[in-house]
């Protein structure tokens, strides 16, 4: 915007000057608007013109009527004394016909209702009636005394009694009654008339032009407030016009009331679209907040949970609405924790605490690990808590720790083995070369065992690892299963075991890890002579149906519960059954043969009897399957 | 339906034996909310044993999948045949769920 300021007015000048030009805008606008006082001024002394006119008009008429009945008044005494004279003469000289024709066409002529002449004893001597005459011939002389002068003055008549006086005869009463005439002079009609006219003009013009007026100011308003938006800028409020402008003036208002309506919508929309994106701002960071896998918790000075996410929620088993604005020792029943918290909350330099809470008598009921550390936000200061559940990692360490005590335990017995047999066979190498053979023989066996410990340890480790991968080939069943036999026969034969093999002619090649496949079986027939007592019998059978393969190993041994016939594919499970206890194994075998089966798409399964025999089946899919 | 657990480790794992559909999803649901709520979350679900889901079922293991959601966590199936995770692929209901080839996979996902 341009400014008229000069170069070295300061702020206060320029202020002062718009605060001038303002009031005088302010004070132009609102002589605009409303009634002035000058239009008022001219209003009224029109208006005074218009009654003084009227009131002009009035009084002259009052004095036309006035001055018309006056001179009726006198005109009608001026003829009854002049008839009075005359009838006085006629009278005494007996002229009586010609006194009453003068008395009827003086009537006539004067217009007079009344118009006759009486003798004191009322007879009528004459009259402008000749109908009314009671006495025909003039008397020679009568009696009595005719009443004095006297006139009446009625609405719009005057009453005149003329005494009479006839020298030898007597005296007589000329009465006369006149109209007074009140109607104007026929001159002052077109006169008046025009200035009824002229007033009625005047008034007219005088509305036009209020009329006008108005107009013209509600569009003279307009301009101005037109302009002073043009050169400053306005408050839209200052800019309503007084209603009484007229139409223009009503339409201009509610142009305003539409344009401020519609910045109003445009604030609330723009409100509720930074609401909005507050809300989105919110709901994203509760979404977010709930997201985290981690138990969330913040608590405020008053140790109250302020802000809890659904997986704090979940790790302190309650309902979130719960635990909301509630006591921290409500929701968390550990005593250290809530140490912590309060330490955390009242003290915003406190250490980071851990504390790893067991919910149970077991580990498996649940491990909750708590880090509670100080958090400061400008003034205040929270406690967050943040809760991890630990469980499976406890189980997987105590598994872990349990994996390396048994599997140092399975190598150290074969080692041992090894070294007394060694020893025993260098003692006896050259006096005893039998006794130093056996012992050789012994640690071959005790080596082939801890070469095979050794691997189930090493699958076992990958499979927990998740690195045991498959190296898929061709796998001839046959000569697999042949090897399969002569590995074990020995063993057999050492427990009297029956061995035996029931194949179809013709078994289908596999696309199969060769080695791990091999590995599977080789577990499923070694527990089968483990778990079999001396003279008992092992059937290991294959059946190809359409679109899988399964190779079972059927046993006469111990058996197994039902209550342990899922758990024996755990690793390191051991069977419970005391015929079982002095059987050496690692615990391995059979959770890996199942988690080989597994990997090429297929399984193991078991049904056993206990007592009577177990039969482990591997089935292995055909087609072949990504594992 | 027959709905077997065990578990592994800290983990439990459920194992449904037959359809998930009609009223059987409805028992369903309400067991596997006790169970996540009373292992706080560490479940895993064997689909191995379903054959098939129908709608109702898969209206139900989206629900539990949400219900887990606000907690921060996920709906852990393992073994599923191919149909169902098809079915599971072509309603779009796949984000929803963490899928495992096996067991073993689905529970090592809690370390």
């Amino acid at each position: 915007m341009q400014t008229d300021r000069p170069v070295t007015a300061g702020p206060e000048a320029h202020s002062d000057a718009l605060g001038t030009r303002s009031r005088l805008f302010a004070m132009r606008r609102e002589l605009l608007r409303g009634d002035s006082l000058f239009a008022l001024i001219i209003f009224a002394v029109v208006a005074l013109f218009l009654v003084n006119l009227v009131a002009s008009i009035w009084r002259n008429m009052v004095f036309q009527k006035d001055v018309t009945q006056k001179a009726s008044v006198q005109q009608a005494k001026a003829v009854g004394t002049m008839l009075a004279r005359a009838a006085e003469s006629l009278m005494e000289t007996n002229g009586l016909s010609t006194l009453r024709r003068t008395v009827a066409e003086t009537a006539l002529e004067y217009n007079l209702r009344v118009c006759r002449i009486l003798l004191p004893n009322g007879a009528i001597l004459a009259d402008a009636d000749p109908a009314a005459i009671t006495l025909i011939d003039l008397p020679a002389s009568w009696e009595g005394e005719a009443p004095a002068y006297a006139e009446e003055f009625a609405r719009q008549s005057a009453r005149f009694a003329y005494p009479l006086t006839i020298p030898g005869r007597g005296s007589a009463t000329l009465r006369i009654a006149a109209g007074v005439d009140d109607r104007l002079d026929a001159s002052l009609v077109p006169q008046t008339s025009q200035m009824a006219i002229a007033c009625l003009a005047l008034a007219s013009m005088l509305l036009v032009h209020r009329h006008s007026r108005f107009r013209l100011k509600a569009i003279g308003a307009i301009h101005e407030i037109l302009m002073a938006v043009r050169d400053e800028g306005a408050d839209i409020s200052t800019l309503e016009l007084d209603p009484k402008l007229g139409a223009e003036a009503v339409a201009w208002n509610k142009l305003l009331g539409d344009r401020q309506a519609t910045q109003v919508r445009s604030a609330i929309q723009q409100v509720k679209e930074v609401a909005h994106e507050k809300s989105e701002s919110a709901g994203a960071f509760g979404a977010a907040f709930d997201a985290v896998p981690s138990g969330l918790a913040f608590v405020n000075r008053a140790l109250q949970i302020e802000h809890v996410n659904g997986a704090a929620a979940v790790f302190l088993q309650a309902a979130r609405a719960q635990l909301l604005h509630v006591p921290v020792a409500t929701a968390i029943k550990d005593e250290r924790v809530v140490a912590a918290v309060r330490e955390a909350a009242e003290n915003p330099a406190a250490k980071r605490a851990v504390i790893e809470v067991e919910q149970g008598c077991t580990v498996t009921a649940g491990v909750l690990r708590f880090a509670v550390v100080p958090i400061r936000d400008g003034q205040s200061h929270f406690a967050l808590v943040t809760i991890e559940d630990i469980t499976q990692q406890r189980v997987a360490t105590a598994a872990m720790n349990s994996f390396l005590a048994k599997a140092a335990h399975e190598l150290r017995t074969p080692l041992t083995n090894i070294r007394l047999f060694v020893e025993e066979a260098l003692e006896h190498c050259e006096k005893n070369p039998v006794a130093a053979s056996r012992c050789l023989n012994v640690v071959n066996d005790e080596t082939q065992r801890l070469d095979r410990t050794v691997a189930e340890i090493l699958s076992a480790s990958q499979i927990e690892a998740g690195s045991f991968e498959l190296k898929r080939d061709d796998v001839h069943l046959d000569e697999m299963l042949a090897k399969l036999k002569a590995d074990h026969e020995a063993q057999a034969k050492e427990k009297r075991i029956a061995y035996e093999f029931d194949l179809p002619p013709k078994l289908p090649i596999l696309q199969a890890d060769r080695d791990k496949i091999a590995l599977a079986l080789h577990n499923l027939v070694g527990n089968a002579l483990k778990y079999t007592l001396d003279g008992g019998r092992i059937v290991v059978s294959a059946q190809v149906e359409k679109s899988r393969l399964s190779v079972s190993v059927s046993d006469t041994g111990i058996g197994i519960s039902p209550e342990e016939i899922e758990k024996v594919f755990e690793k390191f499970y051991r069977s419970k059954n005391p015929l079982a206890t002095n059987v050496k194994g690692s615990g391995l075998g059979l959770p890996i043969a199942r988690e080989v089966a597994r990997l090429h798409g297929g399984d193991v399964v078991a049904e056993s009897e206990l007592g009577k025999g177990s039969t482990f089946t591997l089935i292995l899919p055909l087609v072949e399957e990504s594992a | 339906m027959e709905i077997k657990t065990q578990y592994r480790g800290a983990v439990l794992v459920v194992r449904p034996a037959g359809p998930l559909a009609g009223p059987d999803a409805d028992t369903f649901k309400t067991a596997i909310q006790g169970f996540v709520r009373e292992n706080l979350g560490r479940v895993v679900i064997d689909a191995s044993a379903l054959p098939y889901v129908d709608s109702k079922g898969l209206e139900t293991l989206s629900d539990i999948a949400e219900e887990l959601a606000l907690s921060g966590k996920g709906l852990k199936l393992c073994a599923a045949n191919e149909t169902v995770r098809q079915v599971i692929e072509l309603t779009g209901l796949s984000p929803q769920f963490e899928h495992f080839e096996d067991t073993n996979s689905a529970v090592r996902s809690f370390l």
